[in-house]
């Protein structure tokens, strides 16, 4: 028993020196954006000596800051609208049929493929793809999004249908209702907890996404939040508290989703692990 | 009940669930599968990306790329750092895995915290790490009197590649951590018990009961490890940019730089086929290695 708590001593001693190191960069992130100049060059790893909004302040008058930021928020909430709607339709009918229809087996595997492709190969070619349709904007942004989020939202939705009687929709069927009501009125609240898994994961992606906005948003008014901060960077290349506080107003969404929604995004980050 | 409904068909129901499938099978298609096809036949032309004529040249594109010493550089840089990068996850991971599975005070906070750098993107996490090599580590270094730490790694061509790896393993270890411990909690606690009353040591434990349990997440861990180390972009471009002189372009690095900026398309569509291949072939051999496992079980 003894032994068992010393363990247990160490183990915590372990865990809070680990701590450290996870922490640092974020407290680093929040007071280097409260910093002067001088004060980050001459005490880089201690607290502002008093509260300088001044950053803030030259962030938030950047007219394209506002611009951006609405423009992360409106990808990422047309993304997971889009994701919401269209990847449990497709995935409720394959989960029941496939193992009757051959079609519906075939587009399953057909579905699951794309997961062993790497995105940059399919990435790549779309780029000029929505060059020569004249999509190169939010738009096509919004439709590679919803292209890419079916392989691996297909497959968390039928896998978890798999584990769900069918009883409660042959129920459905015999009191007369059409298999659309069935789908909006019975199968889509019982798909609740796996939708969430699917949206969480891709809300993280889409919001933190570089690689496809910098290829496909040219112009100044489309662009993203962190293409505003990547900018940023390079116009303020020499100003560090200017970049730590873009970084912090960019970062911070993100941290309060996760402060209040730790343990769903966890399970969905555990359970969204399968994506190539 | 189903067998009923087979002999007539149920015209509502096909409608519908064919209604359903066709958005994202246009969209899939369109946007992930057509694309493949596309960048495949590009890879056999010699298109720059912008010019209106091209033609084929046949395999000449695979050809150059293997004697490319630009592209032998990206390739030894990307095969040194996974190898590296995949070892010391799946380490770390495990370990705290197993921390984080014992009963500790404040047990629940500590999984909440460990987690938090999955939140942040990549570039964010880069963009930081950037300042804390370049500012905060030499003002450590100076303060402490520490040699090596004087300088910012990043600008040293032979430790450049351990900043990168360091800022990598800081956010990448979240996820596995999550899933060992999820692999932690299917070992019966049963047989953690009856082994601890037959005298069993803590190492031998480890050893006969929590690895072979693991087994199946390691290997997990590992392809996905693999994966997304040879994909690595987005903390390179924010920390080193590919530099010093060239020390850390990774391949996917080179295939951007390739296909959008350099004029070379045709060229860095048949790198990332090659990427695409290494890849499918990873996850393949992973596949059959876990079926065959399941299967002499």
């Amino acid at each position: 028993m003894k032994k068992q708590r010393q363990l247990q001593t160490f183990t915590f001693i372990v865990l809070s020196l680990g701590l450290v190191i996870v922490a640092i960069p974020f407290y680093l992130t929040i007071v280097s954006a409260f910093k002067t100049d001088m004060e980050l060059y001459s005490r880089f790893f201690a607290l502002p000596q008093k509260l300088n909004l001044e950053n803030f302040k030259t962030i938030f008058e950047k007219p394209t800051f506002l611009i951006s930021f609405f423009n992360s928020v409106k990808i990422t909430l047309l993304g997971l609208l889009g994701c919401a709607i269209l990847l449990p339709m497709a995935a409720y009918p394959i989960a029941r049929r496939m193992r009757t229809s051959k079609i519906y087996s075939f587009l399953y595997y057909y579905m699951l493929a794309g997961i062993f492709v790497p995105f940059l190969v399919r990435m790549i070619p779309v780029i000029k793809l929505l060059n020569n349709m004249n999509l190169a904007d939010q738009n096509g942004l919004l439709l590679i999004y919803l292209g890419g989020a079916t392989c691996e939202g297909v497959f968390l939705i039928t896998g978890y249908l798999a584990t769900v009687p069918t009883d409660m929709e042959e129920a459905a069927y015999i009191d007369g209702a059409s298999t659309f009501q069935v789908y909006t009125q019975i199968m889509y609240p019982v798909m609740k907890p796996i939708i969430s898994t699917v949206l969480i994961k891709n809300c993280l992606w889409f919001w933190n996404d570089y690689l496809l906005p910098s290829l496909l948003l040219k112009l100044p008014e489309e662009r993203t939040l962190v293409l505003f901060q990547y900018n940023f960077k390079g116009e303020h290349a020499t100003q560090y508290p200017l970049v730590f506080a873009c970084l912090l107003v960019s970062m911070l969404p993100m941290m309060i989703f996760y402060f209040f929604m730790q343990k769903q995004i966890i399970g969905g980050m555990m359970a969204g692990a399968v994506k190539g | 009940m189903a067998a009923k409904r087979k002999k007539r068909v149920d015209w509502d129901r096909e409608l519908t669930h064919a209604l359903f499938v066709t958005p994202n099978f246009i969209l899939y298609t369109l946007f992930s599968v057509f694309p493949i096809f596309v960048g495949l036949y590009y890879s056999f032309t010699n298109w720059d990306g912008i010019k209106r004529k091209y033609k084929f040249v046949g395999f000449r594109n695979y050809v150059r790329m293997f004697g490319d010493s630009r592209f032998q550089r990206a390739v030894t840089f990307n095969a040194t750092y996974v190898l590296m990068y995949v070892v010391l996850l799946v380490l770390l991971a495990v370990v705290l895995g197993l921390l984080l599975n014992q009963k500790v005070r404040a047990r629940s906070f500590f999984r909440s915290a460990y987690f938090f750098p999955a939140v942040i993107g990549m570039l964010s996490c880069g963009m930081i790490f950037r300042q804390i090599f370049g500012h905060g580590l030499p003002a450590v270094g100076e303060t402490l009197g520490i040699e090596w730490l004087k300088t910012n790694i990043l600008i040293d061509p032979a430790k450049a590649k351990f900043g990168i790896l360091f800022v990598n393993l800081w956010q990448g270890v979240c996820i596995p951590t999550v899933l060992v411990l999820a692999g932690l909690q299917t070992i019966p606690a049963e047989l953690n018990e009856s082994a601890q009353l037959d005298g069993a040591t803590g190492w031998n434990i480890f050893k006969h009961i929590t690895i072979p349990f693991l087994l199946p997440t390691i290997s997990m861990i590992l392809v996905l490890a693999l994966k997304e180390s040879l994909m690595i972009y987005d903390y390179i471009l924010a920390l080193t940019d590919g530099g010093p002189a060239g020390r850390t372009e990774s391949v996917t690095m080179l295939i951007m730089k390739h296909a959008f900026t350099e004029l070379k398309f045709s060229t860095g569509v048949a790198e990332a086929i090659v990427l695409a291949v290494v890849i499918i072939t990873i996850s393949v051999v992973q596949i059959y290695l876990t079926n065959r496992k399941k299967v002499y079980e």
